[in-house]
Order: structure tokens, then C-alpha cells, then sequence
């Protein structure tokens, strides 16, 4: 699995909170100050990351809005990127709520890896435990669920957690269960 | 896909749900209480455009609190539990998720409603005109929460009653 970079996955989840799959700067902005105000925290993360901070500035109207963005862009200053600071830092609490819950969000999508190998060991060990006590061989379980066997063995045998996807680690997982 | 969008937090849900079944079997089952965004996308109380970066958990069995950080869900907004009305645990709503171990709840609409008027930031009052919109809140039941001392007025000064009274004048009149 890709891990994103901060600069793909704000640009994706701008394009899904403009409703309209834009990122239109004026347009977003425009939002942002009316009829969407859960736009303004990302929005201002997504100009940074693109470099129209001042061109997002140039289009704040609001005074309130334009004090909290320069007050996060002085708090961000020494960062060398969004992306180095959302992975190293323990927590955000230099940064106003909303903008810590989306670096957080961020860090969630970036570690998405580590979050899907730790539930398929889960898996994995629960299906070894329930596959010795129930006597269950491999080629049962490939069998039954229309999977490969070299990577069920691989899996089941060796915990091979790269070879089967979360999905398949949890029908293996519910299949067992299912076996009186 | 977004991260944001109710399948995000659909995808997250279930996945804690079967960790849950791979941790402990089909021998108990376990419970959190969301609310914020993801309370309101979960119970189509928000428009398609509503959105949530994590999932705010009110209340949850313990053994889920380790998984918190694994999928974006945090339990910042139980400190502030003693704002809200004393008996929501009375009027929760089961939120429509088919969990093979994990039940998931929120709050009833008009103690949902009753967290956004506590907050009244912009967003807070996004969501109670979408709410108002929607016919969602039940004006006679949300009073009959407020004037009930016990539920929230015990919790308050004089003063951030009056201030608060006039926000639900304000929302009412809207």
C-alpha cells in the first residue's frame, strides 16, 4: 500500500469537501467564509502545502478568519513541511483544535499500513489458535474461501501477513469461527 | 475514497469491530457512543456535503481505548461530559451498524442538538440549521430536557444559563 503524501491526500479530501471536485482556490475560499466554515482549517493546510498561502490570504474577507490564519502560519513557521511535522510531532497542541484533528487524520491515513498489519496478526493469531484446537487443515480453508493456497500456507503456517489482504485474513479468521 | 465521508467512518468501525472479534471472541459484546460529526453523518442527520476528520467518542467499553489512535478516534470530547444533559444515557439512539461485537450509539437528536448550543461555533450552528431543516429536533422534547433542572441547569452558573436560554431563543427563532 502507497502511503500518501500530505500534498495528495489534502488535495484529495479538498476536492471531497468542495462538493464539487474543485480546488478552485477563490471558489473554496468563498465557502469556506459563508456556508462551510469546517472548510477553513483544511483549506488554509491546502494552500500552504501548495504554496498560495498569500493568494488564499488575498481572498479572506473576513477579518476573524485572516487573524487565525496568521496566528497558524506563525505558529508553523519553523516547520519544514507540513507532512515531516504531522509525522514527528507527538501532538498538536500549539495549533488550534480543528487543524490538530487534521494532522492527526493525516497521520491516521499515513500509518494506514501499520494500523492493517497489526489487525491482520490479530486475525492471523486467532485463526492458528481456533485452526489447532479445531484440527483444521490449510487446503480447508483455501478450499472453502477460493483462495491461493501458497498464500494461505505462507499465511497460516508462517504468519505471512504480507501474503493474504485484511479482507481475506478476515474471512479466514470468520471462517474458522464458523466451523463446530 | 475520503477519509471524511460516512464510508470512511463505516470502514474504520468495522475494522475495530473485527479486531474486537480476533481479541476476544464472540463471548461480549462492546460499546462506544460517538458523537460530533461522525454522530451526525451516522444518523443521516447531516447533509451528503457533512464531514468529520476523526471520530469523537463520548463513552466506550474499556477495552477499546487502546485502539483510539489506530483509527483517528478520540475521547478529547469526554472531558466535557459533565456539560451535557445527566440522562442522555436514557435517550440514546442505536446507530445502524451491523458490529458482530461492537454496538455503536449516539445521543438523541435533541441532546445532540443541545451539544452544538453548548458549543454555538459557527460549525455548531451549520449544524443546527441542517438539523432545523431537516424537522429533526423535537422542539417539545428538547424543552422538556431544558426545563428539567437536573439535566443541564445543575451544571451551570446563573449566568451561563441565561446565556445559554437565549442561544435556544435564538436557534428556535431561526
Amino acid at each position: 500500500m502507497r502511503r500518501p503524501t500530505f500534498s495528495r491526500w489534502i488535495s484529495k479530501e479538498i476536492r471531497h469537501l468542495s462538493g464539487n471536485d474543485s480546488l478552485n482556490l477563490r471558489k473554496l475560499a468563498s465557502r469556506a467564509q459563508s456556508s462551510s466554515p469546517r472548510m477553513i482549517e483544511p483549506l488554509l493546510l491546502y494552500a500552504i502545502e501548495t504554496k498560495k498561502t498569500q493568494a488564499l490570504l488575498d481572498l479572506v474577507w473576513r477579518e476573524d478568519i485572516r487573524v487565525s490564519y496568521e496566528n497558524v502560519l506563525a505558529a508553523l513557521r519553523d516547520y519544514e513541511s507540513i507532512q515531516s511535522m504531522a509525522l514527528s510531532e507527538e501532538d498538536f497542541a500549539f495549533l488550534p483544535r480543528e487543524y490538530g484533528k487534521f494532522l492527526s487524520s493525516y497521520r491516521a491515513a499515513y500509518r494506514k499500513p501499520e494500523t492493517d498489519a497489526e489487525s491482520k496478526r490479530l486475525r492471523w493469531e486467532r485463526s492458528r489458535d481456533i485452526q489447532l484446537k479445531k484440527g483444521i487443515s490449510n487446503a480447508e480453508i483455501y478450499k472453502a474461501l477460493g483462495l491461493n493456497p501458497g498464500n494461505v500456507n505462507a499465511y497460516m503456517k508462517h504468519g505471512a501477513l504480507d501474503k493474504v489482504s485484511l479482507q481475506n485474513s478476515t474471512d479466514i479468521m470468520k471462517y474458522l469461527y464458523s466451523l463446530d | 475514497m475520503s477519509d471524511f465521508a460516512i464510508s470512511g467512518i463505516m470502514e474504520r468501525l468495522s475494522q475495530l469491530d473485527d479486531d474486537l472479534v480476533a481479541l476476544y471472541g464472540y463471548s461480549k459484546r462492546f460499546e462506544i457512543v460517538i458523537v460530533g460529526g461522525g454522530a451526525l453523518m451516522l444518523t443521516n442527520l447531516a447533509p451528503e456535503s457533512r464531514f468529520t476528520s476523526d471520530i469523537d467518542i463520548l463513552t466506550s467499553s474499556a477495552e477499546i481505548e487502546s485502539f483510539f489512535n489506530r483509527y483517528d478516534m478520540n475521547a478529547d470530547v469526554s472531558t466535557f461530559l459533565f456539560q451535557y444533559p445527566e440522562n442522555w444515557r436514557k435517550r440514546h439512539q442505536k446507530i445502524d451498524f451491523d458490529g458482530e461485537v461492537l454496538d455503536v450509539f449516539t445521543l438523541s437528536n435533541e441532546d445532540i442538538a443541545i451539544t452544538k448550543l453548548l458549543a454555538w461555533r459557527d460549525s455548531d450552528k451549520e449544524d443546527l440549521l441542517n438539523m432545523k431543516k431537516a424537522g429533526s429536533i423535537n422542539d417539545e422534547t428538547l424543552w422538556a430536557i431544558l426545563n428539567d433542572p437536573t439535566e443541564l441547569e445543575v451544571n451551570m452558573s446563573e449566568e451561563e444559563w441565561t446565556i445559554f436560554i437565549e442561544k435556544v431563543h435564538e436557534f428556535l427563532d431561526w
